[in-house]
């Protein structure tokens, strides 16, 4: 897994922050579809709504916001959305989350192995 | 000799822009606030804000045009004091609170401020994860001491929830952060269950909710009950749960779920447990909605490069927006760089544990000084 990694080609994120002619939602976009079409696990979920025709949808999302439900940005809230369903199977028993927090929990009274 | 005010476009950071203002003492201009939407301008949130802004500052002048789709907002200084602030319902009060946790320290006096209104939503900070997530942030750059007081609670949709904020600290400038190592491990897990005008019982089926998805995790956990009885308890009945992970070296990650309509309280427990999960996995120092107050902080340091791990996650689109708003207001960039990890377990772990992915965040301090603050 790592070798694959390294040869692919991939948007640099240090680069991509202040070219102003990139918004800041493409720069998020092509930063992390990159990704996404290599297949690696994701947590991004705005794909929804503007998947359909995409310049023209996304620049509707922007304006027209009236609707509380819209965007993650959109409506200045604090605390992320989190697509349930993605993490019901992430966090279930089998799910494929486990991995990623082995080692991140220190279990019982076993106090200094780690750190 | 006066520099034009920053133009901005939209309502996006609202709150944000005008913190950011009100710290580096720049006029702003918002444009074109809604104004393709049905009812264009600003919302009663958002005027609301303003008006808190306009009282914990001394001297600033708000220009809001006549069609409310226009704001100019040439800030004062800020003098903060004692502040009673009614919110309106549409959001809760870590809408208001939020913000001005991040102007209060660097104000003249001490901030007493008392909101009253929502104390929970689906959208804002909670009270609870104020005090107990964001709080501990702070504290990692040097102000400390902040109280907050759950007075009354209050759920959607009535609210008539009270909550008192003391913030004491008042300081030149926040300290530089050297945090670019291996995300810590969590040492335990604590949360608040709340319920208001529910049957009690509730919260503890929250808690049980939020343990079975936690005890993957093998850590200590506890979960508090507060269930707001009487008059503590708001205008309307309702249910939510914040948890924290803590880890030793003081940070912490967060996460919240309130109770919809008709939900079960275990899942709103399980909800949470998840999206806390979630943010442990995503690795760095803090969860996402930590990470914009943290920038916001390490640029205020002195001139001096301070460093933080950040999960990928994290970095989204309102994350490159406020680095491009402090770009424009202070002319500062931050350095994004992956994080290759800096030891030694690379090898026997890998098999087992994915690595998050993870970046370094650098910037450097503007060497910003609290106006109202004499160097003693």
């Amino acid at each position: 897994l790592k070798d694959y990694k390294i040869g692919r080609r991939k948007w640099d994120i240090g680069k991509l922050l202040y070219l102003d002619n990139i918004t800041p939602e493409d720069v998020i976009k092509r930063w992390r579809d990159e990704e996404i079409s290599n297949g690696s696990e994701e947590e991004e979920s705005g794909s929804e709504n503007e998947e359909d025709d995409d310049d023209g949808n996304f620049f509707k999302k922007l304006d027209n916001t009236s609707i509380l439900s819209a965007g993650t940005e959109v409506i200045d809230r604090s605390l992320p959305a989190y697509d349930q369903e993605e993490l019901k199977s992430k966090w279930s028993e089998e799910g494929s989350g486990l991995s990623l927090i082995r080692g991140r929990f220190l279990t019982g009274h076993a106090d200094d192995d780690e750190e | 000799m006066v520099p034009p005010p920053l133009m901005y476009t939209g309502h996006v950071d609202f709150r944000m822009r005008l913190v950011l203002a009100t710290l580096s003492g720049r006029t702003i201009k918002i444009e074109k606030i809604r104004s393709d939407d049905m009812e264009p301008g600003l919302r009663d949130y958002e005027v609301s804000f303003l008006r808190l802004l306009e009282a914990v500052t001394n001297g600033s002048v708000i220009e809001i045009s006549y069609t409310g789709t226009t704001v100019v907002y040439k800030p004062g200084l800020i003098v903060n004091g004692t502040v009673t602030h009614i919110c309106p319902l549409t959001r809760a009060v870590g809408y208001f609170i939020e913000p001005i946790l991040l102007l209060a320290p660097f104000g003249k006096s001490a901030l007493n401020l008392t909101v009253k209104g929502v104390t929970s939503n689906a959208v804002d900070l909670g009270v609870d994860t104020i005090r107990t997530a964001i709080f501990p942030l702070y504290n990692k750059f040097g102000i400390m001491r902040q109280e907050l007081r759950v007075i009354k609670r209050g759920s959607l949709p009535l609210g008539g929830g009270e909550v008192n904020v003391f913030l004491p600290h008042v300081l030149l400038q926040p300290q530089t952060l050297h945090a670019a190592v291996s995300a810590p491990a969590v040492s335990k897990i604590r949360g608040v269950a709340y319920s208001t005008r529910v049957s009690p019982a509730s919260v503890n089926r929250i808690i049980d909710g939020a343990r079975s998805v936690l005890n993957v995790t093998g850590c200590e956990t506890f979960i508090f009950s507060d269930v707001a009885r009487g008059e503590e308890s708001g205008k309307s009945p309702g249910f939510g749960v914040s948890l924290v992970a803590e880890t030793r070296s003081g940070w912490c990650y967060c996460s919240e779920a309130v109770g919809s309509a008709g939900e079960a309280p275990e899942d709103v427990g399980e909800r949470a447990a998840r999206a806390l999960l979630e943010e442990v996995a995503n690795g760095g120092m803090v969860s996402r909605c930590q990470a914009k107050t943290l920038v916001v902080l390490m640029v205020l340091g002195k001139e001096d490069v301070g460093r933080v791990l950040l999960g990928k996650g994290v970095i989204d689109e309102g994350f490159v927006r406020l680095l491009r708003d402090i770009k424009t207001m202070w002319g500062t960039e931050a350095r994004l760089k992956e994080f290759e990890g800096n030891d030694f377990d690379e090898d026997e772990d890998d098999e087992e544990r994915e690595k998050a992915e993870e970046y370094v965040l650098s910037i450097k301090g503007v060497g910003f000084v609290n106006s109202s603050k004499k160097i003693a």
